[in-house]
Protein backbone atom coordinates (compact mmCIF):
# COMPACT_ATOMS: atom_id res chain seq x y z
CA UNK A 1 0.00 0.00 0.00
CA UNK A 2 2.76 2.41 0.99
CA UNK A 3 4.71 1.62 -2.18
CA UNK A 4 1.70 2.65 -4.29
CA UNK A 5 1.93 6.14 -2.85
CA UNK A 6 5.63 6.60 -3.58
CA UNK A 7 5.42 7.62 -7.26
CA UNK A 8 2.68 10.12 -6.43
CA UNK A 9 4.66 11.55 -3.50
CA UNK A 10 7.79 11.73 -5.62
CA UNK A 11 5.89 13.51 -8.37
CA UNK A 12 4.59 16.05 -5.87
CA UNK A 13 8.10 16.57 -4.49
CA UNK A 14 9.50 17.13 -8.00
CA UNK A 15 6.65 19.50 -8.79
CA UNK A 16 7.32 21.45 -5.59
CA UNK A 17 11.04 21.68 -6.31
CA UNK A 18 10.43 22.79 -9.92
CA UNK A 19 7.90 25.41 -8.80
CA UNK A 20 10.29 26.68 -6.13
CA UNK A 21 13.13 26.84 -8.66
CA UNK A 22 10.97 28.84 -11.06
CA UNK A 23 10.02 31.30 -8.33
CA UNK A 24 13.68 31.58 -7.37
CA UNK A 25 14.69 32.20 -10.99
CA UNK A 26 12.17 35.04 -11.29
CA UNK A 27 13.35 36.60 -8.02
CA UNK A 28 17.01 36.17 -8.93
CA UNK A 29 16.44 38.09 -12.17
CA UNK A 30 15.40 41.18 -10.23
CA UNK A 31 18.28 43.13 -8.72
CA UNK A 32 17.12 45.81 -6.24
CA UNK A 33 20.48 47.58 -6.53
CA UNK A 34 20.02 47.99 -10.27
CA UNK A 35 16.39 49.00 -9.73
CA UNK A 36 17.55 51.61 -7.23
CA UNK A 37 19.99 53.07 -9.77
CA UNK A 38 17.32 53.30 -12.49
CA UNK A 39 14.74 54.78 -10.10
CA UNK A 40 17.23 57.31 -8.76
CA UNK A 41 17.97 58.47 -12.30
CA UNK A 42 14.25 58.72 -13.08
CA UNK A 43 13.53 60.65 -9.88
CA UNK A 44 15.88 63.43 -11.00
CA UNK A 45 13.41 64.41 -13.76
CA UNK A 46 10.12 64.07 -11.87
CA UNK A 47 9.43 67.82 -12.16
CA UNK A 48 10.00 67.91 -15.89
CA UNK A 49 7.13 68.07 -18.39
CA UNK A 50 6.62 64.97 -20.51
CA UNK A 51 7.27 65.97 -24.15
CA UNK A 52 4.20 66.12 -26.42
CA UNK A 53 5.70 63.55 -28.76
CA UNK A 54 6.53 61.05 -25.99
CA UNK A 55 4.57 57.81 -25.73
CA UNK A 56 4.38 58.59 -21.98
CA UNK A 57 1.92 61.40 -22.74
CA UNK A 58 -1.51 61.07 -21.18
CA UNK A 59 -3.99 62.80 -18.95
CA UNK A 60 -3.09 61.74 -15.42
CA UNK A 61 -5.62 64.05 -13.78
CA UNK A 62 -3.04 66.76 -13.24
CA UNK A 63 -3.48 70.51 -13.59
CA UNK A 64 -1.61 71.76 -16.64
CA UNK A 65 0.88 69.73 -18.61
CA UNK A 66 1.71 66.21 -17.45
CA UNK A 67 5.01 65.82 -15.62
CA UNK A 68 6.97 62.67 -14.94
CA UNK A 69 5.78 62.89 -11.32
CA UNK A 70 2.13 62.71 -12.49
CA UNK A 71 2.82 59.51 -14.38
CA UNK A 72 4.67 57.94 -11.45
CA UNK A 73 2.11 59.08 -8.86
CA UNK A 74 -0.81 57.46 -10.65
CA UNK A 75 1.04 54.22 -11.25
CA UNK A 76 2.20 53.96 -7.64
CA UNK A 77 -1.17 54.94 -6.18
CA UNK A 78 -2.82 51.79 -7.54
CA UNK A 79 -0.33 49.36 -6.00
CA UNK A 80 -2.51 49.05 -2.90
CA UNK A 81 -3.18 45.30 -3.14
CA UNK A 82 -2.28 42.21 -5.13
CA UNK A 83 1.08 41.35 -6.66
CA UNK A 84 3.20 44.41 -7.41
CA UNK A 85 6.70 44.40 -8.88
CA UNK A 86 8.94 47.39 -9.51
CA UNK A 87 12.16 46.59 -11.28
CA UNK A 88 14.71 48.47 -13.32
CA UNK A 89 18.20 48.70 -14.66
CA UNK A 90 20.56 50.94 -16.60
CA UNK A 91 22.85 49.45 -19.23
CA UNK A 92 24.97 51.47 -21.67
CA UNK A 93 23.17 54.68 -20.66
CA UNK A 94 19.76 53.17 -21.47
CA UNK A 95 17.49 52.76 -18.44
CA UNK A 96 14.26 50.88 -17.93
CA UNK A 97 11.85 50.99 -14.99
CA UNK A 98 8.86 48.68 -15.04
CA UNK A 99 5.89 48.72 -12.70
CA UNK A 100 3.54 45.76 -12.93
CA UNK A 101 0.40 45.09 -10.91
CA UNK A 102 -2.02 42.18 -10.80
CA UNK A 103 -4.93 41.42 -8.55
CA UNK A 104 -7.35 39.09 -10.29
CA UNK A 105 -8.80 40.92 -13.29
CA UNK A 106 -7.16 44.15 -12.15
CA UNK A 107 -3.94 44.05 -14.19
CA UNK A 108 -1.79 46.97 -15.31
CA UNK A 109 1.74 47.69 -16.40
CA UNK A 110 4.02 50.60 -17.18
CA UNK A 111 7.41 50.18 -18.79
CA UNK A 112 9.32 53.47 -18.72
CA UNK A 113 12.49 53.85 -20.78
CA UNK A 114 14.90 56.76 -20.94
CA UNK A 115 18.52 57.51 -21.78
CA UNK A 116 21.25 58.95 -19.63
CA UNK A 117 22.98 61.92 -21.23
CA UNK A 118 26.21 62.90 -19.48
CA UNK A 119 25.10 60.76 -16.55
CA UNK A 120 21.66 62.39 -16.16
CA UNK A 121 18.25 61.15 -17.22
CA UNK A 122 17.05 62.94 -20.36
CA UNK A 123 13.31 63.69 -20.41
CA UNK A 124 13.49 64.08 -24.18
CA UNK A 125 14.24 60.38 -24.53
CA UNK A 126 11.34 59.23 -22.36
CA UNK A 127 9.28 56.37 -23.81
CA UNK A 128 6.51 54.32 -22.23
CA UNK A 129 4.53 51.18 -22.88
CA UNK A 130 1.50 51.47 -20.64
CA UNK A 131 -1.38 49.00 -20.48
CA UNK A 132 -4.34 49.03 -20.48
CA UNK B 1 -15.49 47.79 -38.67
CA UNK B 2 -18.67 45.71 -38.56
CA UNK B 3 -18.28 42.41 -36.75
CA UNK B 4 -20.45 39.33 -36.57
CA UNK B 5 -21.40 37.16 -33.63
CA UNK B 6 -19.63 34.16 -35.17
CA UNK B 7 -16.42 36.21 -35.52
CA UNK B 8 -16.57 37.16 -31.85
CA UNK B 9 -17.37 33.63 -30.74
CA UNK B 10 -14.36 32.43 -32.68
CA UNK B 11 -12.10 34.42 -30.34
CA UNK B 12 -13.45 32.91 -27.11
CA UNK B 13 -10.80 30.85 -25.35
CA UNK B 14 -7.91 32.21 -27.41
CA UNK B 15 -4.75 33.61 -25.78
CA UNK B 16 -3.47 36.95 -27.07
CA UNK B 17 -0.55 35.21 -28.80
CA UNK B 18 -3.09 33.61 -31.17
CA UNK B 19 -4.59 37.02 -31.96
CA UNK B 20 -1.54 39.30 -32.21
CA UNK B 21 1.16 38.48 -34.74
CA UNK B 22 3.48 41.21 -33.40
CA UNK B 23 4.53 39.18 -30.35
CA UNK B 24 3.05 41.69 -27.88
CA UNK B 25 1.77 39.01 -25.54
CA UNK B 26 3.42 39.31 -22.13
CA UNK B 27 1.11 37.96 -19.39
CA UNK B 28 2.18 40.82 -17.10
CA UNK B 29 0.51 43.32 -19.44
CA UNK B 30 -3.21 44.02 -19.76
CA UNK B 31 -4.55 43.01 -23.17
CA UNK B 32 -8.17 44.22 -22.95
CA UNK B 33 -7.72 47.21 -25.28
CA UNK B 34 -5.28 45.19 -27.38
CA UNK B 35 -7.90 42.45 -27.95
CA UNK B 36 -10.80 44.74 -28.92
CA UNK B 37 -8.50 46.74 -31.20
CA UNK B 38 -7.42 43.66 -33.11
CA UNK B 39 -11.06 42.60 -33.52
CA UNK B 40 -12.20 46.03 -34.71
CA UNK B 41 -8.97 47.01 -36.49
CA UNK B 42 -8.51 50.09 -34.29
CA UNK B 43 -5.24 52.01 -34.73
CA UNK B 44 -5.39 54.92 -32.30
CA UNK B 45 -2.36 55.97 -30.21
CA UNK B 46 0.38 53.48 -29.45
CA UNK B 47 0.13 50.21 -31.38
CA UNK B 48 1.30 46.72 -30.44
CA UNK B 49 3.72 46.82 -33.39
CA UNK B 50 5.42 50.00 -32.16
CA UNK B 51 7.70 47.99 -29.84
CA UNK B 52 10.02 46.92 -32.65
CA UNK B 53 11.40 48.85 -35.61
CA UNK B 54 10.38 46.26 -38.18
CA UNK B 55 6.73 46.22 -37.02
CA UNK B 56 6.41 49.95 -36.20
CA UNK B 57 3.02 51.50 -37.09
CA UNK B 58 1.46 48.05 -37.55
CA UNK B 59 -0.97 46.19 -35.33
CA UNK B 60 -3.59 47.65 -33.00
CA UNK B 61 -4.11 49.97 -30.04
CA UNK B 62 -3.06 48.88 -26.56
CA UNK B 63 -4.36 51.68 -24.28
CA UNK B 64 -8.01 52.25 -23.28
CA UNK B 65 -7.58 56.00 -22.74
CA UNK B 66 -5.89 56.64 -26.09
CA UNK B 67 -8.67 54.72 -27.80
CA UNK B 68 -11.62 56.25 -25.92
CA UNK B 69 -10.35 59.82 -26.13
CA UNK B 70 -9.91 59.61 -29.91
CA UNK B 71 -13.37 58.14 -30.64
CA UNK B 72 -15.91 60.54 -32.09
CA UNK B 73 -18.98 58.81 -30.59
CA UNK B 74 -18.71 57.92 -26.89
CA UNK B 75 -20.27 58.59 -23.51
CA UNK B 76 -22.02 57.01 -20.54
CA UNK B 77 -23.47 53.54 -21.27
CA UNK B 78 -27.00 54.78 -20.55
CA UNK B 79 -26.73 57.02 -23.60
CA UNK B 80 -25.54 54.34 -26.00
CA UNK B 81 -26.95 54.18 -29.55
CA UNK B 82 -29.97 51.94 -30.18
CA UNK B 83 -27.93 49.57 -32.34
CA UNK B 84 -25.51 48.34 -29.73
CA UNK B 85 -23.98 45.24 -31.31
CA UNK B 86 -20.24 45.70 -31.68
CA UNK B 87 -20.10 48.70 -29.35
CA UNK B 88 -17.05 49.09 -27.15
CA UNK B 89 -17.96 48.92 -23.46
CA UNK B 90 -15.53 50.55 -21.01
CA UNK B 91 -15.58 50.14 -17.24
CA UNK B 92 -13.81 52.38 -14.73
CA UNK B 93 -14.40 54.78 -11.88
CA UNK B 94 -16.64 57.67 -12.98
CA UNK B 95 -14.13 60.06 -11.38
CA UNK B 96 -11.62 59.02 -14.01
CA UNK B 97 -13.65 60.49 -16.87
CA UNK B 98 -13.13 64.24 -16.57
CA UNK B 99 -14.95 66.55 -18.99
CA UNK B 100 -15.45 63.60 -21.33
CA UNK B 101 -11.77 62.66 -21.25
CA UNK B 102 -10.59 59.32 -19.88
CA UNK B 103 -7.62 59.65 -17.53
CA UNK B 104 -4.69 57.30 -17.93
CA UNK B 105 -5.34 55.37 -14.72
CA UNK B 106 -4.34 51.72 -14.25
CA UNK B 107 -7.87 50.51 -13.36
CA UNK B 108 -9.84 50.50 -16.60
CA UNK B 109 -11.11 47.78 -18.90
CA UNK B 110 -12.84 47.43 -22.25
CA UNK B 111 -14.81 44.73 -24.03
CA UNK B 112 -17.14 44.37 -27.02
CA UNK B 113 -20.90 44.28 -26.50
CA UNK B 114 -22.93 41.96 -28.70
CA UNK B 115 -26.41 40.55 -28.12
CA UNK B 116 -26.40 41.55 -24.48
CA UNK B 117 -23.11 39.74 -23.83
CA UNK B 118 -19.64 41.20 -23.39
CA UNK B 119 -16.63 39.64 -25.12
CA UNK B 120 -13.44 40.68 -23.39
CA UNK B 121 -9.92 39.60 -22.57
CA UNK B 122 -9.52 38.06 -19.14
CA UNK B 123 -6.13 39.09 -17.76
CA UNK B 124 -6.30 36.55 -14.96
CA UNK B 125 -7.14 33.62 -17.26
CA UNK B 126 -5.04 35.00 -20.14
CA UNK B 127 -7.70 34.31 -22.76
CA UNK B 128 -10.81 35.80 -24.34
CA UNK B 129 -13.96 35.22 -22.30
CA UNK B 130 -17.62 36.09 -22.65
CA UNK B 131 -19.62 37.61 -19.81
CA UNK B 132 -23.23 36.64 -20.33
CA UNK B 133 -24.73 39.99 -19.42
CA UNK B 134 -23.67 43.60 -19.11
CA UNK B 135 -24.47 43.36 -15.40
CA UNK B 136 -22.13 40.38 -15.01
CA UNK B 137 -19.35 42.30 -16.75
CA UNK B 138 -20.02 45.37 -14.61
CA UNK B 139 -20.10 43.36 -11.36
CA UNK B 140 -16.81 41.65 -12.16
CA UNK B 141 -15.04 45.00 -12.11
CA UNK B 142 -17.06 46.54 -9.30
CA UNK B 143 -15.61 43.73 -7.21
CA UNK B 144 -11.97 44.43 -8.07
CA UNK B 145 -11.71 48.18 -8.75
CA UNK B 146 -11.48 50.82 -6.02
CA UNK B 147 -14.45 53.10 -5.39
CA UNK B 148 -18.22 52.81 -5.32
CA UNK B 149 -18.67 54.63 -8.63
CA UNK B 150 -17.45 51.98 -11.08
CA UNK B 151 -19.36 52.89 -14.23
CA UNK B 152 -19.88 51.85 -17.82
CA UNK B 153 -19.17 53.94 -20.91
CA UNK B 154 -19.67 53.18 -24.59
CA UNK B 155 -17.60 53.94 -27.62
CA UNK B 156 -18.35 53.45 -31.32
CA UNK B 157 -15.39 51.85 -33.06
CA UNK B 158 -14.23 53.86 -36.10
Amino acid sequence: MKNNHRPKNLALLVLAVVSFSQINTVCAAIDPIETNAALSALFTITNEVIPESSSCQGNYGQQGKAKVSDLLAIQLAYLYKGKNIIQGNCTNNQCTVSITHSSGEDVSSAIIKFKLVRGKASVGTLECVITP
Amino acid sequence: MEISLSTLQGYVGKPISDICSNGFSSPSQNHCAHFVSHVHGIKLGMLCGDMALKTKKTGSSIRCDEMYNRLTAKGPWDGKPALSNGLLIFVLSKRNIVNGTMLNVPQKHVGIHFGGKVYNFSNSHHKVVVDHSVDAFHSKFKNVYAGNDISLFYGVAP
